[in-house]
């Protein structure tokens, strides 16, 4: 399951009965600092949580505002057009590495990373 | 362009008899936003009147901070960290512009249709973590 390629993922599982699908994440910005060492994926799932949480930021409508952080990037690459579609995404462990894809219409992404940690957004 | 950009901020014709350009640039870092991207990168060119304060401190080396608005198309890929890339910026008339650079370990190109530069921070070296205004 995604949610266990995360290093660590504080107390996020305690904001669902049953962690939602990936799909239902959609991301805002990114920022890649330390020369690209470390890269950050900005978002917000779109499922409402069923216990919110005081260490979790959400919108008015329950969603849970979340940061994926990349650390130990081997490869960044990503294509964005102006009025891109929301991307589908898959993130996974390989050959010891974390591996981020997503694509969509006019959108790609995809990082190579030591690991990800998920920390409020 | 990149020169007459550069000659708005009057900063760097203290720091510098002749305004460089963007060959051997190291990319730091980047932020994207909703429909703007921030750029900051490390300029190779030593200073000629290096700032007393910057002086005291160590820094030697200027980091541009650039911000891109009204964002057309992004690309970027990057396989090492802090990597060095020859880079250029184009005017294409009512298109907006484009910021395109190109390395071995790294690509990143930028069209869009307003462009914008901070005040250059100092830095120890090239991918320093600590800046200074």
């Amino acid at each position: 399951m995604w949610i266990d390629v995360f290093d660590s993922y504080g107390t996020f599982c305690k904001l669902y009965d049953a962690v939602p699908s990936l799909e239902k994440c959609s991301y805002k910005s990114v920022t890649v600092e330390e020369g690209g060492k470390r890269i950050r994926f900005w978002g917000r799932l779109y499922a409402p949580v069923d216990h919110p949480r005081p260490d979790w930021y959400t919108d008015e409508d329950g969603n849970v505002k979340v940061c994926f952080d990349f650390y130990g990037v081997k490869h960044f690459q990503t294509h964005i057009d102006v009025d891109a579609s929301d991307s589908n995404t898959e993130l996974l462990k390989v050959d010891g590495c974390v591996v981020f894809h997503g694509y969509g219409e006019r959108r790609d992404f995809s990082i190579v990373a030591e690991g990800v940690t998920l920390k409020r957004g | 362009m990149w020169r007459k950009l550069m000659q708005r901020k009057k900063f760097h014709s203290i720091l510098f008899d002749e305004l460089p350009d963007l060959k051997g640039i190291t990319v730091c870092g980047l932020e994207t936003y909703q429909d703007a991207i921030e750029l900051s990168f490390d300029l190779p060119t030593p200073i000629d009147h290096l700032p007393r304060k910057w002086e005291q401190r160590g820094f030697t080396t200027v980091r541009e901070n650039m911000e891109f608005a009204d964002i057309k198309s992004f690309s970027m890929s990057l396989d090492c960290p802090f990597p060095i890339v020859d880079a250029e910026l184009q005017d294409l008339g009512k298109d907006g512009i484009r910021f395109i650079a190109q390395g071995p370990y790294a690509h990143l190109e930028v069209i869009a249709y307003m462009v914008g530069l901070y005040n250059p921070t100092g830095v120890r070296f090239a991918g320093d973590h600590f800046t200074v205004s």
